[in-house]
C-alpha cells in the first residue's frame, strides 16, 4: 500500500478504485493487439517507426492535471510496462523483418520459378499489396497527423488508438471521480471546518457559561457567606435571649439575698443548670460535652450573669475559663478525659489558684513548694483569694518545682489538685467588700501528694499556662464589668423618670440628662472594645496588650458608672434595699483581681517598650 | 404512634416586657427598634408538642408563623427550643393580618403538611384576640380543645383537660384535632447553647404568603385610631354608704 495514499480520507479511499489495475488491463490488451499487429504485410512498410518511448506521464498527464503531486493518484506506468511497449514494436519489427525476409525469400523462389503469369500475379499480388500497404501508409499517416495534432503518442495503432481514447475516457472518469472525490474530499473539509467552528462556538460559549458560573458561584459564595453571618449573629443572639431570661428569671431574685448572707445556697443546683444550658464548658471541646464556641460567647454570656448577679459572674468565670479553659488548653487526652465531663455538666466547681498571702502581683515570687518524691509531688504552702476554692472540687494549683530557677518564673509548674488529696484543705471563707456570694477563701498544703500525672502542662514551664491563661482570663472577665455597668443602667435609668422633684421626673434635668449620657456612653464603648477584642480572639489574634487593655478600661468605667448610678439614686443609692451599693462594691474588684489596673498598665507600657528595643 | 405530625402555630409579638407607645399618627403600636420575642402561649405550645416527641407518642413537630422576614428569628427560637423545621408563610411590609388571615394560612399549611394534630397558644399578647384556633378548627373542620391545661394522646385521639368558666372540663377527641394552650399546660424549656447551635441547621422553609390562599384584596378589618388610655385621675374617700350613692348619682353612674 503505497505511503501516500495514507494521506488520503478514508472515505476517499474507500471509493478510489486501484488506479493500476485497470490500466494495467490496458497494456494487457495493448500485447493482444501488438500480436494481431504483427502481420506480414506490415512488415513490408518501410519506415513503420514507432514512436520513441512514450513518457509514462503523457498518458497520465491528463489524468494528473489539476492534482497536486501527492494526490496523483494515478500512478505513472512501472518502468516494465514502459518497457514492454518498445519491445512489442522490436517484436513488431522484429516478425516484420522476419516477414519481409520470408517475403524475399518467396520472391526469389518465384522468380526462379519460371511463370509469368506467377510473376504478374505475384506482381500484382505484389502491387496490390504496395496498394494497400500504401493505403495503409497513408491511413497511418493521416492517423499520425490526427495524433500529432492531438499530441498523442504517434505511430499507435487505431486499436491502440481505441485504447488510449478508452483509456483517456477512463482517466477523464477517473480525474471525474477524483475531482468528485476532490470535492468530496473539500466538502468533508468544509464540513469539518464548520464542526470545527461550531466546536469553537460551543467552546466559546461554555467558556462564557462557565465565567456566568462562576460569577453565580462567587455571587451565591457571598450570599452563603451572608447568611452564615446571619445566622451566627442570630446564634450569638438566641443565646444572649436565653441567658438574659433564665438569669433575669432564675437569679436576679437571688442576688440580693446571696450579697446579704456571702453566700450562695443553691449553688450545686445552679451550677447543674448552668450545665445543662451549655455555658459551662462553653470553649471546650463537644467531646467532652462543651459547646465548642468562642471568646465573643463566652464573654456575652459572662456579661449576662453578672448583669443579675456580679458575684456569681465571677465564679462563674473562674470555673468556665480559669478552670475549665486551662484544662482544655493545657491538658493531656488523659486528664480531659478525667476531669472535664463533669466540670462541663456543673457537678463539679473548678478553681484555679496561683495567689499567694505574700504574692499577688508578684506572683512569680511564689513558695508553694512542689518536690518531687517518686510518683508524687508533695506541695507544702498557702495559696490566698482563691475565688471558688471553698466549694471546688477540682483546682489548678501552680507551685515552684525549682526554687533556685534562674529566672525565677522557669520554676514554676501547674497541677490538677482533687478536693480530698491527703494534705491539702480549705481554710476560711473570706468576708469580702464585694463580690459576696463568690466564696473566696484560703487553700492550704501540708504535705499534699499530687500524683505526678496531674502536671498540667510540662514541668517547669508552668508559668506559659499562667501567662497566656492570664490575657484570656482578663478578656473573658471584662464581661463582668460590662453586665455590672448595664445592672446599673437597668436600676437608675427608670429612676431617674419615676422619681420626681421640684415639680418634674428628675431624669429631665440636665445634670441627670448628663449623667446618663456619660454612664450610656462609657458602657457602649467598652462594649465595642471588648467584643472586637474577643472577635479577634475568635479568629486567632492573640494580643497580651488589647487582652489587658479591655479589662484595664472597663474595669475602671464600671467603678465610675456604679459611682454615678449611687449618685442618680441619690440618698435611696445609698441604702441596702436599692442594689446600687452592690454594683459598687462589686464593680471595685474588677480593678484588683485578674491582674491590678497597675500591672495591666506595665503589660501595656513593657509591650510598647519591648517595640522599641 | 408511628408518624405522628404536629403542626405549631407561633407569633412574633412584642417583648411582654417592654412599654408599648403608640406610634406617631396613631395608626397603631410602635414596632421599629423594640424588642420583640416569642409569645409566650405560642412558647407553651411548642413546649407540649416537644414533650409529646421526647415521650414518643409524636414523630416530628413542625413549626410555621405566617409574617414578615423577622419572624425568622422567632422559628429559630422554636427550633432551638425543640422543633424539627420550621415553615415561615412570608407576608410583604405593612401587610395586615389578622386571625383570620393566620387561620386560612395555617389551614392552608395543615392541608399540605397533614398534620394529626395542630397547637397554638390560647391568644397572642398584643392583640388578645383569641380567635386563631377556633377559626383555624371550622375551616378545617376538625375538633378543637381550647384553653388545654393537660394534653394526653391515645391511639387516634387525644385527651384534653380545658380550663373553663365552671372549672376543668375533659375532652375526648379524635384526630386530627386543634387545640390551644393555657397558663399552666407547662413550663417552657430554656433553649441550650448546643440546641442554639444546632438549630442553625435545621431546615427552614420560605413560602410566600400568597400560595397558602391569603386574600390578595384590602383587609376586611380597618384600624380606624389607636390612643392610649387617659392617664389615672385620683380617686375620693368618703366616710358613709349615703354619701357614696350621691357621688355616683351625682357622676350619672347609677
Amino acid at each position: 500500500m503505497d505511503r501516500r495514499l495514507s494521506r488520503i480520507p478514508v472515505h476517499s479511499r474507500l471509493y478510489h478504485p486501484e488506479p493500476s489495475a485497470e490500466l494495467q488491463m490496458n497494456f494487457l490488451s495493448k500485447r493482444k493487439c501488438v500480436s494481431k499487429t504483427s502481420e506480414p504485410e506490415l512488415s513490408v512498410v518501410p519506415g513503420l517507426n514507432f514512436a520513441s518511448n512514450i513518457a509514462a506521464d503523457s498518458v497520465f498527464k491528463p489524468a494528473n492535471q489539476g492534482l497536486p503531486r501527492a494526490d496523483k493518484r494515478v500512478e505513472p506506468v512501472s518502468k516494465k510496462t514502459v518497457a514492454k511497449r518498445p519491445l512489442s514494436r522490436h517484436q513488431l519489427e522484429a516478425e516484420l523483418k522476419t516477414k519481409n525476409q520470408l517475403v524475399e525469400t518467396l520472391k526469389q523462389q518465384l522468380a526462379r520459378a519460371e511463370g509469368t503469369i506467377k510473376l504478374r500475379e505475384l506482381k500484382k499480388e505484389n502491387e496490390r499489396l504496395v496498394h494497400e500497404v500504401e493505403k495503409l501508409k497513408k491511413i497511418q499517416e493521416t492517423c499520425m497527423t490526427i495524433l500529432e495534432s492531438r499530441n498523442i503518442n504517434p505511430g499507435s495503432s487505431i486499436e491502440e488508438e481505441k485504447e488510449t481514447r478508452a483509456c483517456r475516457e477512463k482517466t477523464t472518469m477517473l480525474t471525474k471521480k477524483v475531482t468528485e472525490e476532490l470535492m468530496l474530499f473539500c466538502h468533508g473539509v468544509a464540513k469539518e471546518k464548520e464542526m470545527l467552528e461550531a466546536a469553537m462556538a460551543k467552546w466559546k460559549s461554555a467558556q462564557e457559561e462557565h465565567q456566568h458560573a462562576l460569577e453565580k458561584q462567587s455571587y451565591f459564595q457571598a450570599q452563603i457567606k451572608e447568611w452564615k453571618a446571619i445566622l451566627e449573629a442570630l446564634g450569638k443572639l438566641l443565646a444572649i435571649q436565653t441567658m438574659t431570661k433564665f438569669c433575669q428569671e432564675q437569679l436576679a431574685p437571688k442576688a440580693q439575698q446571696i450579697d446579704q448572707e456571702n453566700e450562695f445556697k443553691g449553688m450545686r443546683d445552679f451550677w447543674k443548670k448552668l450545665g445543662e444550658l451549655g455555658v459551662l464548658g462553653i470553649t471546650a471541646p463537644a467531646e467532652y460535652g462543651g459547646s465548642a464556641l468562642g471568646y465573643l460567647d463566652h464573654v456575652l454570656v459572662m456579661e449576662e450573669i453578672s448583669r443579675a448577679s456580679a458575684s456569681v459572674g465571677l465564679s462563674y468565670g473562674a470555673h468556665s475559663n480559669l478552670c475549665i479553659n486551662q484544662l482544655v488548653r493545657n491538658g493531656n487526652e488523659a486528664q480531659k478525659h478525667k476531669y472535664l465531663p463533669k466540670l462541663i455538666s456543673g457537678e463539679h466547681i473548678g478553681a484555679l489558684a496561683m495567689s499567694e498571702p505574700n504574692a499577688g502581683s508578684d506572683v512569680v515570687s511564689m513558695k508553694l513548694k512542689a518536690d518531687k518524691k517518686g510518683d508524687f509531688f508533695v506541695l507544702n504552702g498557702n495559696k490566698f483569694w482563691i475565688t471558688n476554692g471553698p466549694d471546688a472540687d477540682v483546682l489548678i494549683v501552680y507551685a515552684k518545682t525549682d526554687m533556685n530557677a534562674v529566672p525565677a518564673s522557669q520554676g514554676i509548674t501547674a497541677f490538677i489538685v482533687e478536693r480530698g488529696m491527703p494534705g491539702f484543705r480549705t481554710a476560711q471563707k473570706l468576708d469580702k467588700l464585694g463580690m459576696r456570694g463568690s466564696n473566696t477563701c484560703e487553700l492550704i498544703f501540708e504535705d499534699c501528694k499530687v500524683p505526678a500525672e496531674n502536671v498540667l502542662g510540662t514541668l517547669s514551664k508552668g508559668v506559659y499556662v499562667l501567662m497566656s491563661g492570664l490575657d484570656l482570663e482578663r478578656l473573658v472577665l471584662s464581661g463582668g464589668p460590662l453586665g455590672l455597668m448595664q445592672a446599673v443602667l437597668d436600676h437608675a435609668i427608670p429612676y431617674l423618670h419615676v422619681r420626681e422633684a421640684f415639680g418634674q421626673k428628675i431624669g429631665h434635668f440636665q445634670l441627670m440628662q448628663g449623667k446618663m449620657a456619660d454612664m450610656y456612653t462609657r458602657l457602649m464603648a467598652c462594649r465595642q472594645y471588648v467584643y472586637n477584642v474577643a472577635k479577634a480572639c475568635d479568629q486567632g489574634h492573640f494580643n497580651a496588650k488589647d487582652c489587658a487593655g479591655v479589662i484595664l478600661y472597663s474595669a475602671e468605667c464600671a467603678t465610675q458608672v456604679a459611682l454615678d448610678g449611687i449618685q442618680c439614686l441619690g440618698g435611696n443609692g445609698y441604702i441596702n434595699d436599692y442594689p446600687m451599693g452592690r454594683f459598687l462594691r462589686d464593680a471595685k474588684l474588677y480593678e484588683i483581681g485578674a491582674g491590678t489596673s497597675e500591672v495591666r498598665r506595665l503589660v501595656i507600657g513593657r509591650a510598647f517598650n519591648a517595640t522599641f528595643k | 404512634m408511628a408518624a405522628l405530625r404536629v403542626l405549631v402555630g407561633v407569633k412574633r409579638v412584642i417583648d411582654f416586657a417592654v412599654k408599648v407607645r403608640v406610634a406617631p399618627g396613631g395608626a397603631g403600636v410602635q414596632t421599629q427598634g423594640v424588642k420583640h420575642s416569642l409569645n409566650p402561649f405560642c412558647e407553651i405550645a411548642l413546649e407540649e408538642a416537644v414533650r409529646l416527641r421526647e415521650a414518643g407518642a409524636a414523630a416530628e413537630v413542625v413549626a410555621a408563623t405566617l409574617g414578615t422576614r423577622a419572624s425568622q428569628e422567632t422559628l429559630r427560637t422554636a427550633l432551638a427550643m425543640g422543633a424539627d423545621r420550621a415553615v415561615l408563610a412570608e407576608l410583604g411590609e405593612g401587610v395586615a393580618a389578622g386571625p383570620r388571615e393566620v387561620a386560612t394560612a395555617l389551614a392552608a399549611l395543615a392541608r399540605r403538611l397533614q398534620p394529626h394534630l395542630v397547637l397554638l397558644g390560647k391568644q397572642a399578647i398584643d392583640d388578645d384576640c383569641n380567635q386563631t384556633g377556633q377559626l383555624l378548627a371550622a375551616m378545617l373542620d376538625w375538633p378543637q380543645g381550647t384553653f388545654a391545661s393537660r394534653v394526653e394522646l391515645e391511639a387516634g385521639a387525644v385527651r384534653v383537660q380545658r380550663e373553663v368558666d365552671g372549672g376543668l372540663e375533659t375532652l375526648r377527641l379524635r384526630l386530627p384535632a386543634v387545640l390551644t394552650a393555657d397558663l399552666r399546660l407547662n413550663e417552657p424549656r430554656y433553649a441550650t447553647l448546643p440546641n442554639i447551635m444546632k438549630a442553625k441547621k435545621k431546615p427552614l422553609e420560605l413560602l410566600p404568603a400568597a400560595e397558602l390562599g391569603l386574600p390578595a384584596g384590602p383587609p376586611r378589618l380597618r384600624l380606624l385610631r389607636l390612643q392610649e388610655p387617659p392617664p389615672r385621675a385620683g380617686g375620693e374617700k368618703v366616710d358613709s354608704v349615703e354619701s357614696l350613692l350621691g357621688k355616683l348619682r351625682q357622676a350619672g353612674r347609677i
